[in-house]
């Protein structure tokens, strides 16, 4: 951008002190100032500062590299993220002094040890403020196996087949660890603990965890519904049934509101009665609450039927298929399996508008890590937590402080 | 007799509550949550928490006692404690400021192995396999994920590793059986070693990382599954003949990764390399460079080195192989040319090719060129697993326009032979895979397919036509392969349809003479029922003794018996009888069976009436066909 002084005006006499000092042409003046200052920013000094030997060069040799890069155009957003000056930016002081610091520790170390070692060492000793070790720890030890071999494989050694020499047996197959194993049998004999180690895996540790779902597995086959370019029918069934849990929902939630709201009334209406000094006696009669059913009685209820239907003992092959069914339901749980239910999976529907067919505007929906979290739970292989966090140990206290003391 | 004391047998000795497991184990409680992760231990519910819990109620997790008794001895345990005392002395050492003394703790560190706890929960492949589902999933989530706080770069960067070896693998072996794009991700089902493998991958967009998820169960379950998979791996490669792991072309690896970047090489071809002469090796580093512009199909099979080429494409030698000895077993009947006396009957052939071979090499032929605007990862895993190749337009991008600055100086690019090598590769070219809603310029001889085809056709097990998936086209619904067909088997009903037309045309013939009898017989079902029943048998004993005489065998009378329709009226009385008996039944059950019953029905029912709506549009369908042929 170019600055122009003010155009001088066309004033045909220069008579006077005032008018004489007022009217001075400095064009010439401002376009050397802004030559120079074009020369700062390309150069980032004045050309008359830099020596002929380092402006020009003579270039005797023809890379290939170079003739195909002229005829290559940038590309726009290089162009707009390169570096209009050559003159360095402005940096804080305080940006300055930091990067500074920065460059030192990654020169220096403290006995023997780089910064960068110290600040990986830190969180595995949970010595920072967000410490999570075990996180730490995956970092530092990955999984990835360097020397591999078959678990598998039946003789307990290194797969004959592979014959790798760097594939090297665990730790526990050298002949060391073997020998230290035979003595370990000796060892439990005069073991002073109270329980005798076991043996073998016990029964119950295979058995399948009690799931939340009919359907146990990992990966449940997917709605049709929920394809990228969905048939309409399929896609109305599943909108249908999201839209009926989700009115569920809805109409639970505004019966309890109309709960509470006749609550209130009722209260106010008692309070005003009161105010108005009538009888108790009158108000209580015709303030009559529908005797609320308490959840004890319900259970109770449910126990007494349950008591009383007992599974009849089954004489044709349709009673039997209803037991069996009814077994089949009661493997399903129904409660939760500690403090806490499980995560709700969120509607995953895509509304007509949102909907595409083509791949490449498909919106994914919902999120796949808490997908899966909730696939854990409802197959019953976590139990389901709520993240609480550490409140405040001791109470907040208000006081004075005493500082007018100091005015003395 | 010695009075039995509360709490000391049944739920309350089998179950042990999480408090209580803790502090046997001596472990912290995120320690335990991570050992029953390793060991596959879950909580467990008694039938009454009360009698579990010594009489009380709170609610509490439970565990079985012997499954903790089992954890007692576990050496994971054991480094896990370890592990406690190493970071408390590292804190100490720290706290100090001895950074010397706490880098050699660091390096004498305890470090544990889950190789035996992956052999004790599977002890064989095949139970590993079994369990993969979850695995996978896991691994492509986290491969997915971006490293933030709670997932580590190093983290998401070993999963994707480990995914892109699965997937190079499905690839290779063409093991891929489903693909379903849905707005949750792409869910693909393999076929390994006789199991159903299905896994779900995320798509590639950038996931925000959810709050209410504990990243340290999921990163604990990524873990043991990271050692899971590679041995499974490591199996699954080591008995394909392949090096594990593989190789990964890093300029691939630097541009767009995934499995084009990995090439596998065979156990032959390795030994083979390391004999070859120099001259040799100079051949196969030019191949290589050659390879570098085709994406995996070629890198995969390492077509350009002769010396490997017969070990290397396995899976296509072996499948052209069963064909040539199916077709030699088969005897075809080819139709004679009909002249005009004789006019030949031309039958059907039975096809030759099971529907897995045919997925196997159902794009063999043809070579793909994939728009950069396409998923590559999705698409490109699909093609190569039916046999085709891939050309990615993103890939030859970056081999054409290689970013100079990024070049050492030693290596001079020459641009104008690339020039030419991709262009003999584009003249393969069959098919483009494009997702665009128009194209500015297209190539003649090539097919332009959006890449739902390319999915459909693996679903179906055969190509389906091009022109509903062309450019602009509306596309078809695309369908789950897992579907909601209900049990219908379109190929069964045929069959069946088959046999009840033949049913129908034996009633029509026999209609007539049975038309009499069968009025009588209605009228006497009513009246009395167990004569009936030996006044059939001797009816029926008297024509098998007439047809034996006749010279017809007994089979086929028999079979023409119980097809013939005069059996329907005293079907239907039986019918009756039992419906009355279930009326009676469901007066009988209780209100909760009833609702169950109900509840049961009514499935039984809508599963029912979707195969009557599929058949009848089956049926309408091939009679439009046939309607079309005739005036044809």
């Amino acid at each position: 951008m170019e600055v122009n002084a003010p155009k001088q005006l066309s004033q045909s006499s220069r008579k006077g002190r005032r008018a004489w000092r007022k009217n001075v042409d400095i064009s010439d003046i401002q376009e050397g100032l802004d030559k120079v200052r074009e020369e700062t920013i390309i150069h980032g000094t004045t050309l008359n500062s830099i020596s002929s030997d380092q402006l020009f060069a003579v270039d005797t040799t023809v890379s290939k590299s170079a003739l195909k890069k002229v005829g290559k155009k940038p590309l726009k957003v290089d162009e707009i993220l390169a570096p209009s000056s050559a003159i360095p930016a402005l940096v804080s002081r305080k940006r300055r002094i930091e990067d500074e610091a920065a460059a030192l520790k990654k020169k220096y170390k403290v006995q023997g040890v780089t910064y960068k070692e110290l600040g990986r060492l830190l969180p595995v000793a949970g010595r920072t403020a967000d410490a999570k070790s075990s996180l730490a720890n995956l970092e530092t030890d990955s999984r990835i196996i360097k020397h591999m071999y078959d678990v598998w494989a039946e003789d307990g050694s290194v797969d004959a087949k592979t014959e790798d020499n760097d594939a090297k047996p665990p730790e526990s197959r050298t002949k060391k660890n073997k020998d230290l194993l035979a003595n370990a049998k000796e060892i439990r004999l005069f073991e002073t603990t109270s329980h005798a180690k076991m043996q073998n895996r016990p029964s119950t540790i295979t058995r399948p965890p009690i799931a939340f779902k009919e359907s146990t597995k990992a990966v449940n086959e997917p709605i049709e519904g929920q394809s990228y370019n969905p048939s309409l029918e399929s896609w109305q069934e599943l909108l249908g049934q999201e839209n009926a849990a989700l009115e569920k929902v809805e109409k639970a939630r505004l019966r309890e509101e109309e709960h509470k709201e006749r609550i209130e009334r009722l209260q106010e209406l008692l309070d005003e009665r009161e105010r108005l000094g009538l009888d108790e006696v009158d108000s209580d009669e015709e303030v009559e609450a529908s005797p609320a059913v308490s959840t004890v009685e319900v259970k109770k209820e449910e126990s007494l039927e349950s008591a009383t239907g007992a599974p009849p003992v089954p004489s044709t092959e349709l009673d039997k298929t209803i037991i069996d069914l009814t077994r089949a339901k009661s493997k399903v749980r129904k409660h939760k399996l500690g403090k806490y239910a499980i995560m709700e999976r969120p509607v995953a529907v895509k509304l007509s508008d949102e909907l595409t067919d083509s791949l490449r505007l498909v919106k994914p929906e919902g999120n796949p890590a808490k997908d899966r979290f909730i696939s854990l739970q409802e197959r019953g292989i976590i139990e389901s937590r709520v993240q609480v966090m550490p409140g405040r140990k001791y109470k907040k206290k208000v006081t004075e402080k005493w500082s007018y003391k100091d005015i003395k | 007799m010695r009075i039995k004391k509360k709490h000391q047998a049944g739920a309350a000795k089998n179950f042990i509550t999480r408090t209580q497991a803790v502090k046997k184990l001596q472990l912290s409680l995120a320690d335990f949550r991570r050992i029953c992760i390793f060991k596959g231990i879950y909580p467990r519910a008694p039938r009454s928490a009360k009698k579990a819990n010594k009489g009380s109620t709170a609610p509490t997790t439970f565990y079985y006692t012997k499954d903790i008794q089992y954890l007692l001895h576990e050496p994971v345990i054991q480094k896990f404690r370890e592990h406690k005392i190493f970071a408390r002395k590292l804190s100490r050492a720290l706290g100090r400021g001895d950074v010397s003394d706490a880098k050699r703790l660091d390096e004498n560190r305890p470090r544990y192995r889950l190789d035996k706890v992956v052999k004790e929960r599977y002890p064989t492949l095949l139970d590993a396999i079994r369990d993969l589902d979850d695995a996978l999933s896991m691994l492509f989530l986290f491969a997915a994920m971006p490293a933030s706080d709670k997932v580590t770069a190093r983290v998401t960067e070993d999963a994707e590793k480990l995914c892109s070896q699965w997937m190079a693998y499905v690839a290779r072996e063409r093991l891929l059986r489903k693909v379903f794009v849905s707005i949750k991700g792409v869910y693909y089902e393999a076929e390994i070693k006789g199991q159903e493998v299905v896994w779900l991958v995320p798509f590639k967009f950038p996931q925000n990382v959810p709050t209410d998820v504990d990243f340290r169960i999921m990163s604990t379950f990524l873990e043991f599954y990271t050692t899971l998979i590679q041995f499974v791996l490591y199996r699954l490669y080591t008995d394909a003949g392949i090096v594990y792991p593989p190789k990964i072309d890093s300029a691939r690896a630097h541009g767009v990764g995934g499995i084009s970047a990995y090439v596998i090489e065979s156990k032959r071809e390795k030994e083979s390399l390391i004999d070859t002469s120099n001259a040799e090796k100079a051949a196969i580093t030019e191949s290589e460079m050659v390879s570098r512009a085709q994406t995996i199909s070629t890198v995969l099979n390492k077509a350009n080195n002769p010396a490997a080429e017969d070990k290397a494409e396995p899976v296509a030698v072996d499948g052209d192989d069963v064909d040539e000895e199916v077709t030699e077993t088969l005897d075809k009947f080819t139709a004679l040319p009909s002249t005009d006396k004789v006019i030949s009957d031309i039958i059907p052939q039975p096809e030759d090719i099971s529907p897995e071979d045919a997925i196997k090499s159902l794009l063999s032929p043809f070579t793909f060129y994939i728009g950069r605007e396409v998923p590559l990862d999705i698409v490109e895993l699909a093609i190569i697993a039916q046999g085709g190749a891939v050309i990615s337009e993103s890939v030859l991008d970056g081999y054409l326009h290689v970013d100079t600055d990024a070049v050492p100086e030693a290596e001079e690019v020459d641009f104008d032979a690339r020039q030419r090598e991709v262009d003999a590769l584009l003249k393969k070219v069959t098919h483009q895979v494009c997702d665009r809603p128009a194209l500015a310029s297209k190539v003649p001889g090539r097919i332009y397919v959006q890449p739902q085809w390319i999915f459909d056709s693996l679903n179906r097990g055969r190509l389906m036509p091009v022109d509903e998936y062309a450019i602009g086209a509306t596309l078809p619904p695309h369908l789950s392969p897992w579907g909601d067909g209900a049990g219908y088997d379109p190929e069964e009903v045929e069959k069946a349809d088959e046999v009840e037309e033949s049913e129908e045309e034996e009633e029509e013939e026999e209609e007539v003479e049975d038309e009499e009898d069968e009025v009588e017989e209605t009228a006497e079902v009513e009246v009395e029922e167990e004569d009936e029943g030996e006044e059939d048998d001797a009816l029926q004993h008297q024509r098998e003794l007439e047809a034996e005489a006749r010279g017809i065998m007994y089979s086929s009378t028999t079979s023409k018996k119980r097809k013939r329709g005069n059996e329907k009226p005293k079907k239907s009385v039986e019918q009756k009888q039992a419906e009355e008996e279930k009326e009676l039944r469901k007066i009988m059950m209780t209100n909760k069976q009833k609702k169950l019953y109900n509840q049961m029905q009514y499935g039984i029912q809508k599963k029912e009436t979707r195969k009557e709506a599929l058949k009848t549009k089956r049926r309408k369908l091939e009679k439009n066909k046939q309607h079309k042929k005739r005036v044809l």
